[in-house]
């Protein structure tokens, strides 16, 4: 062995151990969850929805929102005009209650909540579960001034709300950034824009994500949660025919 | 204000109806309020649904910085109010059948309607109003009411106890088009399944719920406590159910009982899975009250030749039918297949244990033909009468089995339905078709059409109607 052949090798070996700690798309993605949500079986979450330049649909409007991991959430609206809807979504489908139907109607998870809001956007908080990562082909990429990765996730479960998601990573902190919310053809839905990283009733999570339109992007919605707290909220509610019960 | 806004809507609309006769018979109006409720359904739920986003190429432009927000918790029992303006121009053009020879009852009509429902929550409680001024081009109004359709109080004890209390509606079916379990609401308007148009009332009842970590129960006692129901819904009763997930399916078990009578038991499950889902309702229980005519009530009896010949004249021959013996099944079962947020198809098979059966329909028919022999001799008078009594038979779907099949497309702010009620003894059918243009959020325009279509003695080709259009604009406040 030259002197130069061992002097790579040893340099090799060096940088092996650098490469491990680099984590993987997956890992990432999990931080990116805890970040978007605070990891607990059973929480009500108190959040805010302000759209701007949808016509009747600016303004803002509040919403429960109640979230079991092993089912799903149930989104209620507690204001203005939808007071009384309620959004049911669980692995086996997506269902809106509205107070005068007195009947539950299947939805998809594209379904507009409010703004440029989908219900995914507030009920889906976990790319794990719908999406497999993998780092995208420029896997670093400079956002928003952010040394961030980039990744490519694509959906794996019917449920989820978008058929791909190009999501940039602040390297730094493991926050997002912003994500690119793409339809089955490809074509861009929506940007969301993640806020930075605060405390909300004692958890570090990300407390504002804005949904820009893709293509009147002067049409945005913000999704802010003001309170967050554990709950005890029953299996039976996550269910269609038990929307008409007051949560 | 009211009084003058719907002429002015008339005025508007007999332009493009411009020759049209006027409703001149109370037995028609009867007829043509059933023909409204069995007809078609809009594209009502787009109301209440934001559309997918569409979407579109790459963004260029530079992100907008996140927008501050300040706002409170929730307040979940504050106070609320809301609800929507709804004019509406029906026109309904009358055709000879054998119940309406030579279109004697003149039965073309034009009608308006002006309604406004107001709702809200406030402390607790629950309540929906609707006050309406209905007439006709020459009569406005020719009939002003105002009904408090819901006022309820529901209280969540703890996080598995719930009690509600008041006027208001429970929903334990998963049918569209018939409810075999719907002790405790109406049938649905088939015109406006989803009650877009706020007609909808409740009934008097107390409602506890447990809800367990996999089975929720459900007890509820009602009565026409303000006396305002019809005579043959069967408002005091208590009913029972249980319901439990399992797996994708969801199922329910109903008890129930109605004052006077014996114990009925029925139950419900769907089945969800990607677009598809697959729903069935069912309940076997005693025939039950219902209004019909003397000639074809009894207990699955037919009416002898003679009784009918007793019956051909009588002076009311409409009496409230108390059931007695005889149990009836009742049923839906259906599939909605949803791939998109854009489409919607739905298909039931619906089965009315008390509906007539083939030899009643004949003896309908021969009762029908008796009254219209009758027109040309002396009493005609009485023929005429009791044709208009004939025509009140056919208030509702009447048979005991049909098809089902609705299909609904939105196209940006245009939604587009139409459907079918046939029936599977005769192949006669309501067919249906409207359009529902949306203005922003709170407006739309909803066009509607529906016509009649069978063989000269077929339930829906008797109907003296041949079509009925009508176009309403709602807005929500």
């Amino acid at each position: 062995m030259t002197a130069a052949k061992f002097f790579f090798a040893l340099l090799a070996i060096g940088a092996a151990p650098a490469q491990a700690a680099e984590p993987s798309a997956s890992e990432i993605v999990g931080k990116v969850d805890a970040f978007r949500s605070p990891n607990e079986p059973n929480l009500k979450i108190g959040m805010v929805l302000q759209s701007k330049g949808s016509g009747a649909s600016s303004g803002v409007s509040t919403y429960t929102n109640l979230l079991r991991n092993d089912v799903g959430a149930l989104v209620q609206s507690v204001d203005g005009q939808q007071r009384g809807y309620k959004y049911l979504a669980t692995d086996n489908g997506y269902w809106l209650y509205a107070p005068r139907t007195k009947r539950a109607l299947r939805l998809t998870p594209l379904q507009l909540l409010r703004g440029q809001a989908s219900i995914g956007d507030v009920s889906r908080l976990s790319y794990a579960d719908d999406y497999t990562a993998a780092f995208a082909p420029t896997p670093r990429q400079t956002v928003e001034g952010k040394d961030c990765w980039t990744l490519a996730l694509r959906a794996k479960s019917p449920q989820s709300t978008y058929a791909s998601i190009l999501l940039h990573v602040n390297r730094a902190t493991g926050a997002p950034v912003r994500a690119l919310l793409n339809a089955q053809s490809g074509r861009l839905l929506k940007t969301a824009t993640f806020g930075p990283v605060t405390n909300v009733s004692g958890y570090r999570i990300v407390q504002s994500t804005t949904y820009f339109d893709g293509v009147d992007r002067s049409k945005s919605t913000t999704v802010r949660f003001n309170s967050i707290a554990k709950a005890n909220t029953p299996l039976g509610l996550f269910r269609p025919q038990t929307l008409s019960i007051t949560s | 204000m009211l009084r003058h806004s719907p002429v002015a809507l008339a005025a508007l609309l007999v332009l493009v109806w411009p020759d049209i006769g006027l409703a001149q018979e109370q037995q028609a109006h009867i007829v043509a309020e059933k023909q409204d409720a069995d007809a078609g359904l809009g594209a009502a739920v787009a109301q209440d649904i934001e559309p997918a986003s569409t979407g579109a190429e790459e963004p260029g432009a530079e992100l907008i910085g996140t927008p501050e927000i300040v706002a409170d918790d929730p307040a979940e029992d504050g106070v609320g109010l809301g609800g929507f303006v709804f004019l509406e121009a029906t026109h309904r053009d009358a055709r000879s059948t054998d119940v309406n020879p030579g279109d004697l009852f003149d039965l073309s009509s034009k009608t308006f309607e002006a309604a406004v429902i107001v709702e809200g929550p406030a402390f607790g409680f629950t309540w929906r109003a609707r006050g309406e001024l209905i007439g006709t081009e020459d009569r406005w109004p020719q009939r002003t009411r105002v009904r408090l359709q819901e006022l309820s109080y529901q209280r969540r004890i703890g996080q598995r106890w719930s009690v509600s209390i008041g006027k208001q509606e429970r929903s334990w079916d998963a049918g569209v088009s018939f409810r075999p379990l719907g002790f405790f609401r109406t049938q649905p308007n088939l015109s406006d399944p989803f009650d877009s148009e706020g007609r909808q009332e409740g009934l008097s009842l107390i409602s506890v719920i447990y809800v367990g970590e996999a089975i929720i129960t459900e007890a509820v006692v009602s009565d026409d406590v303000f006396g305002d129901i019809d005579d043959d819904v069967e408002a005091r009763q208590w009913a029972a159910r249980v319901s439990r997930q399992f797996g994708k399916i969801d199922a329910s078990l109903v008890v129930r009982q109605a004052a006077g009578q014996s114990i009925g038991v029925g139950g419900s499950a769907s089945y969800s899975a990607g677009a598809v889902e697959l729903h069935a309702d069912a309940y076997v229980g005693p025939r039950g009250r219902r209004r019909g005519h003397r000639a074809l009530s009894g207990s699955g009896q037919v009416v002898p030749d003679d009784k009918i010949v007793d019956d051909l004249f009588p002076s009311d021959p409409f009496i409230l039918d108390r059931g007695g013996g005889g149990t009836v099944l009742n049923s839906v079962v259906g599939i909605t297949w949803a791939p998109s947020s854009d489409l919607r198809v739905n298909a039931e098979y619906i089965h009315r244990g008390g509906g007539l059966s083939g030899r009643k329909w004949s003896s309908y028919l021969d009762l029908v033909a008796g009254h219209r022999a009758a027109l040309d001799t002396p009493s005609r008078g009485l023929a005429i009468a009791n044709l208009s009594y004939d025509i009140g038979v056919l208030r509702g779907s009447v048979r005991k089995d049909y098809l089902y099949v609705q299909g609904s497309v939105t196209l940006g702010k245009l939604s587009l339905s139409a459907s079918t009620i046939a029936g599977l003894a005769d192949g006669s059918a309501t067919l249906i078709a409207s359009a529902t243009h949306r203005f922003g959020q709170r407006a739309a325009a909803v066009f509607s059409a529906v016509s009649f279509i069978g063989s000269r003695t077929s339930e829906y080709g008797l109907l003296p109607f041949g079509t009925i259009v009508s176009l309403s604009l709602r807005r929500s406040f």
